[in-house]
């Protein structure tokens, strides 16, 4: 008997907590809810100007996958629990940029009578705010229409990052400064033959982009404009200088040799994403300047 | 009638509908909905308070179900999760993490939480460098015990004669030497944990681990450095022995730039500078005439060499060729005449006379003692005149390394050659025999595997057979050359182009051609396999190899898919998941195991747009029958929810094994190994290794 007691009792040490386990029966479309809620709480003030996008454990953009299974939710049982799914959605729009539509879907929970209320009319004011920084035209008929576009639109968005300055809203106001500010220096870069000390100026553009930009995780596409720049000055060099006694190999060289230390930089550069990408364009300008020295000598 | 009978069972005895489901569960626990609603608001607001609060209710509810007999909500395990995710830091969360793990949740929570702190880059970077060190010792330990092969009959005939292992005992000693030299040597999963430990600083700079954590960047980052110097001055020394200054220049500059580097670029930097003045000096030497030119003898020689001079700089074969062939019948003994034969060869070219100007060159060549001579050699031995030759030479090339291949292995070096000489050394004559049976079942081993993939590179044969056809596409022996494309393409398993050369000659040999085409088939069917039965690869496949066995492959495939749009549901997943029977508004007892009363097959359900078909056993007899139901637009709506929703959770959920691992494999760290090889027959025991197989590696190469 005192066996049996003692075998109990190690038993009851070695007895695994009680089992959380799946929801049951009514209460399982509750838990693919909260399953879901669960995920995006995680990624809720993630910087997504100095990090990557998350990831779900099977390889999806993950506030994409939380929009479709809420929106599958929403399917499966309609009307039940709407400020939740709404809410959800909302986060989900806003942080892939989709402004003016999380800005309706706050705005519609606001509506309602719920303990979300409160947060949604916040959410909805600024999701409403970014959206109309997002609505401004980025594009003129002219390079220079174009460009003052560009400057309204970013000055609008740098109102907004001061606004949200130190709150997890700030990095998305960011990336979209970034965006506008890459989109300004590859337009002076493409029309650089057409203004006035066009290369400078171009060199200025993608300088710019590098230093502002140190912090964000688009710092090494930044480097690769860069060198895409460089890479695209020593080919005008070439073909401003076609005929053998025009072309000086120096002269080549030095433009050529600063394309590949760019590129080299990020092709060195662990864990970088662009780092394949500009390993290839590396070899592959460097295979073109070895043509170009062979064609003439 | 049986089906009418299924028909009519599906629709008498159909579940209750999906939302019903929810008002059921508000029913049985009304203030369920409220919770839930408040666990989102306090998930939104950050307040790790009022959810641990929300935990704390949802536990005494489930105590209450329980002690009315009831199973639990099951709700309890996701908001821990939920909870675990609002707290403010990494160290915060990983504990909070662990806790979820402990309370057993459901396979969805765990999975979700274990990948999450799997996912941390600390936590990542922690286990890569714990792995590259086992693997590092392991692989010390593998390489000093293989060459013994201690299971071998060798090995234990070395009992009666030590002298039997000697040359295995060599071969361990030296690789165990050369390894522990590279021992330290900077890893790709150190590369890749240096990178993680930088981002975890970077997301979370106050973190407990973050003294650790710095330390290890430090380590590494001097380590990533040094390799990086290492790898520039390599690059920059191996470019000045090929005479490539261009190069060199670049990687010395590059490696003096590095910081830390600049004291051990000094002397590359050097070199280089010093091998680029000799070059330049050579090159400016070369622009100037001799010191001491010939002079004519005569007047007449004179004058002739005049006219051959301007014939030449005119550039008309007629004349150069009658200019040169009278200036050597006057002239034969002047000290222009192998500058004379010289310029007719070049007319004889020009002309397109190409075996009569390679002659009259190959004649040229032979004065070694002169200018002409030395010049005529040179041309003979470029690539650029003798495009043939070049590939009938790169050809033999490739025969005579084959061949080496197959006869002494593709690892013949210092090593190898010591451990054989040492065994060979020991054993003496007597050994020739056992040399010979090993040696016979390398070579055939070899063999087999060179017939199999070519070891050796064709890209030489290809290089010089492609600038043939760029450059004289219109020479007789055009055919010859696709010929030997075609072939060294193949070997390469290059078959597209190889096709394409085939393809090319003028009496194409469609028996050929149809083999390389199946060879084709096989590997692009490998590729669709590879990415998950890529449809559009395999429709290609389908369509334009039609005859090959991989097309028919391909048509299976493609038949075997659901169409665009369809979902399918198994069994197995409509067993996994009962919520779905609900959802398809399906019988509850298709899917009870009893046949008798009707019961869903292993093809399960097919959704697609307006109608769901059915693969049912046939009630009482063998076989199965398909019944199909039209769905109203917010019936399929519904239901193509639910499937989507069944199929993530077991995407999610699914074991991510390794297929080729054992599933108590882990448990075991030793294994044991036989192997017929290029080398011959080996036994030997060895300590496993930990995979390093990150979805990204090439990140950090």
């Amino acid at each position: 008997m005192r066996t049996l007691a003692a075998a109990l009792m190690v038993l009851s040490m070695f007895a695994a907590p009680v089992r959380a386990g799946d929801a049951t029966g009514a209460f399982a479309p509750y838990e693919d809810l909260l399953e879901v809620v669960a995920d995006l709480t995680w990624h809720l003030r993630d910087d997504p100007y100095r990090f990557p996008p998350p990831k779900d454990p099977t390889g999806h953009d993950l506030y994409r996958l939380s929009l479709e299974r809420l929106q599958n939710w929403e399917q499966r049982y309609p009307g039940r629990l709407h400020d939740v799914t709404a809410y959800g959605r909302a986060e989900a729009l806003e942080h892939l940029g989709e402004y003016a539509k999380a800005a309706d879907l706050y705005g519609t929970v606001a509506k309602l009578a719920s303990p979300l209320a409160e947060r949604a009319r916040e959410g909805s004011e600024r999701a409403g705010a970014f959206a109309d920084a997002a609505a401004l035209p980025e594009t003129g008929t002219e390079l220079d229409d174009s460009l003052a576009a560009l400057k309204t639109k970013l000055d609008a968005w740098a109102k907004l990052v001061a606004r949200y300055g130190g709150t997890p809203y700030e990095p998305a106001a960011l990336v979209e400064e970034e965006r506008l500010e890459q989109t300004a220096a590859r337009l002076v870069v493409a029309h650089r033959n057409a203004l006035q000390e066009g290369n400078v100026a171009a060199e200025q553009a993608l300088r710019f982009l590098v230093q502002k930009h140190a912090d964000s995780k688009e710092l090494p596409a930044h480097i690769l404009g860069l060198a895409d720049f460089y890479a695209d000055v020593a080919r005008d060099y070439v073909a401003e200088h076609d005929r053998p006694l025009a072309f000086e190999e120096s002269a080549f060289v030095e433009r050529a040799d600063r394309a590949l230390d760019a590129y080299r930089k990020v092709a060195a550069w662990d864990g970088a994403p662009e780092k394949p990408e500009a390993q290839a364009r590396f070899a592959a300008f460097d295979a073109y300047k070895t043509a170009v020295l062979g064609r003439y000598r | 009638m049986r089906r009418v009978a299924l028909l009519a069972l599906l629709a008498l005895t159909l579940p209750a509908r999906a939302d019903d489901i929810l008002s059921a569960a508000s029913e049985i626990d009304p203030g369920i909905e409220d919770r839930i609603r408040l666990v989102v608001a306090h998930r939104v607001a950050g307040d790790a308070a009022a959810l641990a609060g929300d935990v704390a209710d949802l536990e005494a509810r489930d105590q209450a179900r329980r002690d009315d007999g009831l199973p639990p909500t099951g709700l309890t395990d996701d908001v821990r999760y939920i909870a675990a995710g609002v707290v403010a830091s990494r160290d915060e969360q990983r504990d909070a993490l662990h806790d979820v793990l402990r309370t057993r949740p459901d396979p969805v929570v765990r999975k979700l939480a274990q990948h999450r702190l799997d996912a941390d880059d600390a936590a990542h970077a922690d286990q890569l460098l714990s792995d590259d060190r086992h693997n590092r010792r392991a692989a010390v330990l593998n390489d000093a015990v293989r060459p013994l092969g201690v299971f071998s009959g060798g090995f234990l005939l070395a009992a009666l004669n030590p002298f039997l292992i000697a040359g295995s005992a060599a071969d361990s000693v030296i690789t165990t030497a050369v390894n522990l030299w590279h021992y330290d040597r900077l890893s790709t999963p150190e590369r890749e944990a240096l990178a993680r430990y930088e981002t975890t600083l970077e997301r979370e700079p106050r973190t407990r681990d973050a003294p650790e954590i710095a330390r290890a960047i430090r380590r590494l980052g001097t380590k990533r450095a040094g390799a990086l110097c290492d790898a520039t001055i390599e690059l920059a020394d191996q470019a000045i022995d090929h005479h490539d200054l261009d190069h060199a220049v670049f990687y010395a500059r590059a490696a003096d730039r590095i910081e830390g580097c600049e004291d051990r670029a000094a002397r590359p930097l050097e070199k280089v500078t010093h091998a680029r003045a000799e070059h330049a000096a050579r090159e400016d030497a070369g622009r100037w005439p001799v010191d001491d030119a010939p002079e004519p003898a005569s007047a007449e020689e004179a004058r002739d060499y005049e006219t051959l001079v301007v014939a030449t700089a005119l550039g008309e074969p007629g004349g150069i060729i009658e200019a040169g062939s009278r200036f050597r019948e006057r002239h034969d003994d002047s000290a222009f005449a192998p500058a004379a034969l010289y310029a007719v060869a070049v007319a004889r070219d020009l002309a397109g006379h190409r075996d009569a100007g390679r002659e009259a060159l190959t004649e040229v060549a032979r004065e070694k003692g002169t200018g002409a001579g030395r010049h005529a050699a040179a041309v003979l031995a470029s690539a650029d005149y003798s495009r043939l030759d070049a590939i009938l030479d790169a050809e033999r090339h490739h025969a005579r390394d084959t061949a080496r291949w197959v006869l002494l292995g593709g690892r013949m070096d210092g090593r190898t050659a010591l451990h054989t000489a040492a065994t060979f050394g020991a054993q003496g004559i007597s050994a020739a025999q056992s040399f010979g049976i090993l040696n016979l079942i390398g070579v055939a081993t070899r063999a087999w595997q060179a017939w199999r993939h070519d070891p050796v590179s064709n890209q030489a044969i290809i290089d010089h057979g492609e600038e043939f056809l760029a450059r004289e596409p219109h020479a007789p022996e055009v055919p010859d050359v696709h010929r030997r494309l075609a072939d060294a393409y193949e070997r390469a398993g290059l078959y597209d182009r190889a096709l394409l050369h085939l393809r090319a000659m003028p009496e194409p040999d469609e028996k050929r051609i149809a083999k390389v085409e199946g060879k084709l088939a096989d590997k692009l069917f490998e590729d669709a396999d590879r990415n998950g039965g890529n449809p559009a690869l395999l429709a290609g496949i389908a369509r334009h190899f039609a005859d090959t066995g991989a097309g028919a492959k391909a048509r299976k495939r493609l038949k075997d898919r659901p169409a665009n749009g369809e979902t399918v549901l198994s069994r197995d997943v409509l067993l996994a998941y009962p919520s779905l029977a609900s959802a398809l508004e399906l019988d509850p007892k298709l899917l009870d195991g009893d046949r008798d009363n009707g019961e869903i097959a292993d093809a399960g359900v097919t959704l697609s747009p307006g109608q769901l078909q059915l693969t049912a056993y046939n009630v009482g007899g063998p076989g199965q029958h398909i019944e199909t139901r039209s769905l109203a637009p917010e019936e399929y709506a519904r239901a193509h929810a639910a499937a989507e929703e069944a199929l993530y959770v077991r995407a999610v959920t699914a074991e991510r094994r390794d297929p080729e691992t054992g599933r108590f494999e882990k448990y075991i760290p030793f294994y044991l190994q036989g192997e017929v090889d290029d080398s011959g027959v080996a036994v030997y025991p060895g300590v496993k290794m930990r995979r390093y197989q990150p979805d990204d590696e090439q990140l950090y190469q």
